[in-house]
């Protein structure tokens, strides 16, 4: 688009085709509205990390390495994030800590999905 | 100077999206457990709030059926949503800053027990016992 064509766009005659609230920013809207969509933004990329360290089998899910000391800032964050809480280490409970959604509509005793894999805590 | 509030926003934005996304990071793990230290100290789980350094082991009625043992309105729920059915737990907020505390336990004649420490970042630094100790009476 040349800069002619540009200019057409967004301005006739003289008059700013921009939305109302828009064509009025200024310096503080520009930094409230910015500060807002970024906290948005960096909760959004907070859950997808979070998310990243989710492991999930026949519909159940668990996160390995929640409450080990020297686990990392990220894992710990997840793990807070997923598993709201002070939960045992894995070592500890001799189980892993299993979590599954049902929906209001479904039966938890599925046949299926039951019991959450066995695994070995070592 | 047609962009300058585009440059502005955007700026702000990103600024924001990064320092955010690591401010999320490193202090969510404090807001979950700083949730359960409201918990513990000022709502209590039926008998008032739990004054700090004091253990608080729940009523044989909350253990015995946790979902529909009715609390008083200004009791936490943390208690008896989405907790083991078959563990008693008790619980309680130390203040090490004035001085260090001794945990007594008693002789739990070969029984399961776990007493587990939480820093307010979410790690189980220590944990007292059947697997760690044992399970003879010990300070």
């Amino acid at each position: 688009m040349t800069n002619a064509n540009h200019a057409r766009r967004w301005h006739r005659g003289g008059v700013s085709r921009l939305p109302a609230f828009l064509s009025r920013r200024n310096i503080v809207s520009d930094i409230v509205q910015g500060a807002l969509a970024g906290g948005v933004l960096a909760f959004i990329t907070f859950q997808v990390i979070a998310h990243a360290y989710v492991t999930k089998v026949n519909g159940w899910t668990t996160m390995f390495g929640c409450g080990e000391p020297g686990n990392g800032t990220l894992l710990r964050a997840a793990c807070a994030n997923k598993f709201p809480g002070p939960i045992n280490v894995p070592k500890e409970g001799k189980f892993i800590l299993w979590l599954r959604v049902y929906l209001p509509s479904t039966t938890i005793l599925d046949g299926k999905y039951k019991v959450p894999p066995v695994m070995q805590t070592g | 100077m047609r962009h300058k509030h585009f440059i502005t926003f955007g700026s702000v934005m990103v600024v924001a999206w990064v320092a955010g996304t690591f401010l999320f990071i490193y202090f969510w793990p404090h807001l979950v457990i700083n949730h359960f230290k409201r918990a513990i100290v000022d709502q209590g789980f039926g008998d008032g709030p739990v004054p700090i350094n004091t253990l608080y082991t729940e009523p044989q009625a909350l253990f015995a059926d946790p979902l529909n043992t009715s609390l008083p309105p200004a009791s936490s729920k943390l208690m008896s949503v989405g907790v083991n059915h078959d563990t008693l737990l008790t619980v309680g907020w130390l203040d090490l800053s004035k001085g260090p505390q001794v945990l007594h336990v008693p002789d739990f004649t070969g029984r399961y027990y776990s007493v587990q420490f939480t820093d307010p970042f979410d790690v189980d630094f220590a944990y007292v016992g059947t697997r760690t100790t044992g399970t003879k009476a010990d300070d």
